[in-house]
């Protein structure tokens, strides 16, 4: 629980304080950003499975940004970047949408 | 397709299983790390949203606020054009009084080579064309800007236009407007980006072509020469609209004072 609160804190503190991202950073925000979206939903299945953990929780989230940003980087220098990012996107929305799902059957029951 | 089995029917992270199944102990630098993180991790993710969301926020403020500056200039220039017709029509009554009785053939002279030189507003009989995009490209305008365009897409050009007013001159025109800019001996048909300009002017589709001349010679001379069968093919290959009708009386606009800079009329001696 503590992780998720550290993460409102986090969000909170971004949007207060509006820091400029370098512009090599920029391109990989968007796909990071889905990663993230990704963890979050696992996450909140997770907690509705009863079995969600901080550790593996913020694990996974950074993880998967920085995997996510690794893939980006790797397909825009071998000029494949494009392809790369939207099979990515595929795979995560696929699990968004499915973790989702399962989030929904949890609270409407249906 | 395994892989597909395992991103349908399993998305949630494996290691939440194996972390429920085997809880470790919680140390306080653990808590602690978990929450600088956390943290971390939270602030990271808010930055990229606003920064992903900012730089298009700020490009279309910069494009309203061009479109807001070009109409204000062109409606400026119409202005400035409008008072300009105004002032003249003073030139000319001032100059017709200035010459008096005698000078009514000099103020004659004058007004016939403004009129042919494209100055002073005509009317008269002659042919009204109007062209337009065929309705495939109109549709692609704000499609995806990726997809291929090439130059048989339906999308008239400036050099059409330029096609379709030459052949109107070679087919005996005698002015010639624009979506009312007046074609004159400085005038250019040329395109920026997407829009063609006529003196700068951008144009709106449709392109309304107004000719005046002889209309049942003029468009009989049209479809004979090579602008004709251009016009017919842009027609019948890439759908492109070309009406033309002729009409009885057309008015076009003048354009204005010309103003010569460097060019100066050659003295007798210089001519001879």
């Amino acid at each position: 629980m503590i992780a998720a609160i550290g993460l409102l804190v986090g969000v909170v503190a971004g949007l207060l304080l509006q820091p400029t991202v370098p512009l090599w950073l920029q391109p990989y925000l968007p796909i990071a950003v889905v990663a993230a979206l990704d963890a979050v939903f696992g996450g909140l299945r997770a907690l509705l499975d009863g079995i969600f953990d901080d550790r593996v929780f913020i694990v996974s989230f950074l993880s998967n940004v920085v995997v996510a940003a690794l893939i980006v980087f790797l397909g825009d220098h071998l000029g494949v970047g494009a392809q790369l990012s939207t099979g990515v996107v595929v795979v995560l929305g696929i699990r968004i949408f499915s973790n989702a799902a399962a989030i929904r059957r949890h609270i409407f029951k249906a | 397709m395994t892989l597909l089995r395992e991103v349908m029917e399993r998305p949630l992270d494996p290691s939440y299983a194996a972390a429920a199944a085997s809880p470790h102990p919680r140390t306080r630098r653990g808590t602690v790390l978990t929450i600088l993180l956390a943290i971390v991790a939270g602030a990271a993710f808010s930055v990229s949203v606003s920064s992903i969301r900012q730089p298009q926020r700020a490009s279309t403020q910069v494009n309203n606020h061009l479109r807001d500056e070009i109409e204000k200039r062109t409606k400026a220039v119409e202005r400035q054009e409008t008072a300009n017709a105004a002032l003249r029509a003073t030139i000319e009554l001032t100059q017709r009084n200035a010459l008096g009785a005698g000078g009514a053939q000099l103020s004659e002279q004058a007004r016939r080579l403004g009129v042919a030189a494209g100055e002073l507003p005509v009317s008269g009989p002659g042919l009204q064309f109007t062209l337009d995009d065929a309705p495939t490209a109109q549709e692609a305008v704000g499609g995806d800007p990726r997809a291929d365009t090439d130059f048989d897409d339906g999308t008239l050009y400036d050099a059409d236009l330029q096609i379709v007013v030459n052949g109107l001159w070679a087919a005996g025109a005698e002015a010639i407007a624009i979506n009312g800019q007046r074609l004159t001996a400085l005038s250019a048909i040329r395109s920026a980006g997407q829009a063609i300009l006529v003196d700068f002017r951008a144009l709106r589709r449709p392109y309304v072509v107004e000719a005046i001349g002889d209309s049942s010679r003029m468009q009989a001379n049209f479809a004979a020469g090579s602008a004709g069968a251009y016009v017919q093919s842009m027609r019948d290959n890439v759908h492109i609209r070309a009406d033309i009708e002729t009409s009885k009386k057309l008015v076009l606009p003048g354009a204005g004072q010309l103003v010569l800079r460097a060019a100066r009329p050659l003295t007798s001696a210089g001519a001879g």
